[in-house]
């Protein structure tokens, strides 16, 4: 089992306002790991981090940037966006393309692979805008596995579906895991993190509250606080 | 004599009349083109703001006496998308109010100078033929026939060259950026398209109507169409079809060429809109 | 007759086309438009084609838009329009210059928005005096006359010389 991510001592955010220092964490091959923590605590900085897009301030993270495959919050602009699912999709493979200007048959095959292990192939052809939030995160994800050489970074998900489609959403990206993927989440919910997650890592204000195993979370003095509370905002 | 011979009589005949074509289907084109990707990705105030930096930089032009308005045109213009964007990142409302302030200074900087420093004697016409492009489609020089096919190409390279980049760019940033695509470059590079289009369109409908040339194509085509690529397709279609139609209706029966081709946009939007209601699309 | 007829009308399409490039085609299309004019001086007026072979540029069979277009054609390309015959209809336009005395004459047309208007100066062929032989400002006229520039102070004007107006 291969280190995938290891973070020793980093802190982010800009030159004069850090928003999440000595973070210590691994991440190794095959893991489920789950980010907790509240709005303003840094993860969105954190995977930001992980994604390359913004260097730690000070300490180390080494991580392959390359070939995590992204699933970030939907934005507005998407909810009304005329594009069809396969469109979506392929443009997954663009981090491969470099300044080819279009795509070759190998990541067309890639797409339609993806889109059959997530069930969508139904929906090729269909409107984004015209899927269910359930089906979109479905999208999402299959754009994300094109992407991916072996791990996915996942921020919020579950966000806006209601219950059964988080379900199946937590089960599809178990099953995933289950193939040998990596995958990273960030969420809210402490129940499901507990539930599907192998590893937890919960950020508070500014510092880093908790690094263990879900078991290791569960008998923590932290963690079953939290699960008491049910993962409320309010500490 | 019926009209199509009288069109076809025009098109022998005058020289400005076939320039106008080719200038004003090319214009058409690129903004469409573009217009999707700008309305999708909530910019089409920029392009707005962008057309009243033009004519402000047209006024500097005009009263500094340059044969070639282009040159100072084009690179402020550019410069200001460029400016535009930079602060339109960092937080949303001072974003906008960038833009409002930019657009509405350059107006008022733009007309002031024409008034003060007149360099002709018909402030008027020139104001107004800037800003509404009257019949400067028609008065087309071969040297502006030129540069407009040149930026034409060149923005149309640029469009199929980076089409899924832009595509991946719109529909989401940041899996974009996480997928190693520099979206700030592209951001950067459809602002500098957007600016170019603009300066060129400025001859074709004026710099107030600029906007409605670039949004209503792709909102006409976005009602109907339900792919990225269908939409751009159709966008496209819309545009230089209304233009061409607008071109020839205001030549036929004198009325301003840039609102008779914004009327016949405007005309199809409704009408592709009251198609998508018949349809009873959720999205109509 | 019918022959002659349908050289002129050539000949005036052939200059009207010819975008002014070589000197010669400039050369040829001149004279051509003199001889085109001689030979039509006692033809019906047609009033169909924009140039009807009674005038090289016809601009009263134009809509407002194409005149427009056309006086800025024939402002920018001057060199092409030189020695043409040319009718126009505008609205009477007067003005003393206050230092030199020098008076202008100009038929005024304007385009569809009408904010944008260009002057076309003419000199009468027939003697005739400010205000008494000519009508009040703003009164639509028509102008017919030969095309030709003058250069003052370093600017290139246009204008029709000995031309014939008539009030509308």
């Amino acid at each position: 089992m291969g280190v995938q991510i290891t973070c020793k001592n980093a802190a982010l955010g800009y030159e004069n306002r850090i928003v999440a220092e000595n973070l210590n964490f691994s991440v190794s091959a095959g893991d489920y790991l789950c980010i907790l923590g509240e709005n303003g605590s840094g993860k969105s900085t954190l995977v930001k981090a992980l994604l390359g897009l913004k260097p730690q301030v000070s300490g180390e993270i080494v991580c392959a940037h390359q070939g995590i495959g992204y699933l970030p919050q939907q934005t507005v602009v998407q909810k009304d966006f005329p594009a069809s699912v396969r469109e979506i999709v392929r443009s997954g493979c663009l981090g491969k393309t470099g300044l080819r200007p279009f795509y070759t048959k190998d990541e067309k095959a890639l797409a339609a692979q993806m889109m059959e292990q997530l069930g969508i192939t139904k929906l090729e052809k269909c409107c984004y805008r015209d899927l269910s939030g359930g089906q979109q995160q479905r999208v999402l994800l299959a754009r994300a596995l094109c992407a991916a050489k072996n791990m996915l970074l996942l921020d919020e998900p579950v966000t806006g579906l209601d219950p059964r489609a988080q379900t199946e959403l937590y089960e599809q990206i178990a099953a995933l895991n289950k193939n040998g993927i990596t995958v990273i989440m960030v969420s809210h919910d402490i129940a499901a993190a507990v539930k599907y997650a192998s590893h937890i890592l919960q950020i508070g204000k500014k510092k880093q509250l908790f690094f263990g195993t879900a078991a290791e979370y569960q008998s923590s003095k932290i963690g079953q606080t939290f699960l008491a509370t049910g993962g409320a905002e309010d500490e | 004599m019926n009209n199509l011979a009288k069109l076809a009589d025009y098109f022998a005949t005058y020289p400005f009349v076939r320039y106008a074509f080719v200038v004003g289907l090319l214009i058409a084109l690129c903004a469409s083109l573009l217009g999707v990707t700008l309305v999708l990705k909530r910019f089409s105030f920029i392009g707005d703001g962008l057309s009243h930096v033009a004519f402000g930089a047209m006024a500097v032009a005009a009263v500094t006496g340059l044969t070639n308005k282009m040159i100072i045109v084009l690179p402020v213009t550019v410069l200001s998308a460029i400016l535009l964007l930079r602060t339109g990142q960092n937080t949303k409302i001072k974003g906008d109010a960038a833009v409002a302030m930019i657009s509405v200074g350059a107006l008022a900087v733009g007309y002031m100078l024409m008034n003060v420093f007149p360099s002709s004697s018909n402030i008027t016409g020139d104001v107004c033929s800037t800003l509404f492009g009257s019949t400067s489609i028609l008065t087309l020089r071969k040297s502006d026939v030129a540069l407009c096919v040149v930026m034409a190409v060149i923005v149309l390279l640029m469009f199929l060259l980076f089409y899924h980049k832009i595509f991946a760019v719109t529909f989401d940033e940041s899996f974009a950026q996480a997928s190693g695509i520099n979206a700030n470059g592209y951001n950067l590079l459809i602002a500098v398209i957007t600016s170019m289009i603009i300066v060129l369109a400025m001859n074709l409908v004026g710099s107030l109507l600029i906007s409605a040339l670039i949004i209503f194509p792709a909102l006409s085509a976005m009602r109907l169409f339900r792919s990225f690529r269908s939409v751009i397709i159709c966008s496209a279609v819309i545009s230089v079809i209304c233009a061409g139609a607008g071109i020839i209706l205001s030549i036929l029966f004198s009325t301003p060429v840039g609102s008779t081709i914004v009327v016949s946009d405007m005309a199809v939007f409704f009408l592709f809109s009251l198609i998508a209601r018949c349809k009873g699309g959720r999205h109509a | 007759m019918k022959k002659t007829y349908f050289f002129a009308a050539a000949a005036a399409f052939l200059l009207l086309t010819a975008c002014g490039n070589t000197q010669t085609v400039d050369q040829l299309s001149a004279q051509n438009g003199d001889s085109a004019a001689q030979v039509q001086a006692d033809a019906p007026a047609s009033g169909e084609a924009v140039s009807n072979g009674e005038y090289d540029v016809d601009l009263t069979q134009l809509n407002s838009n194409m005149i427009y277009a056309q006086v800025y054609d024939m402002l920018e390309n001057t060199e092409k329009y030189t020695g043409q015959t040319v009718r126009v209809q505008g609205t009477f336009n007067y003005y003393q210059d206050p230092t030199s005395k020098r008076e202008y004459f100009a038929a005024l047309v304007s385009d569809a928005t009408a904010c944008c208007a260009q002057g076309i100066e003419f000199v009468r062929k027939d003697e005739a005096h400010y205000p008494e032989d000519y009508p009040e400002q703003g009164t639509p006229i028509e102008i017919s006359g030969t095309f030709y520039t003058y250069t003052e102070e370093n600017q290139v004007f246009i204008e029709l010389h000995d031309a014939t107006m008539t009030v509308l």
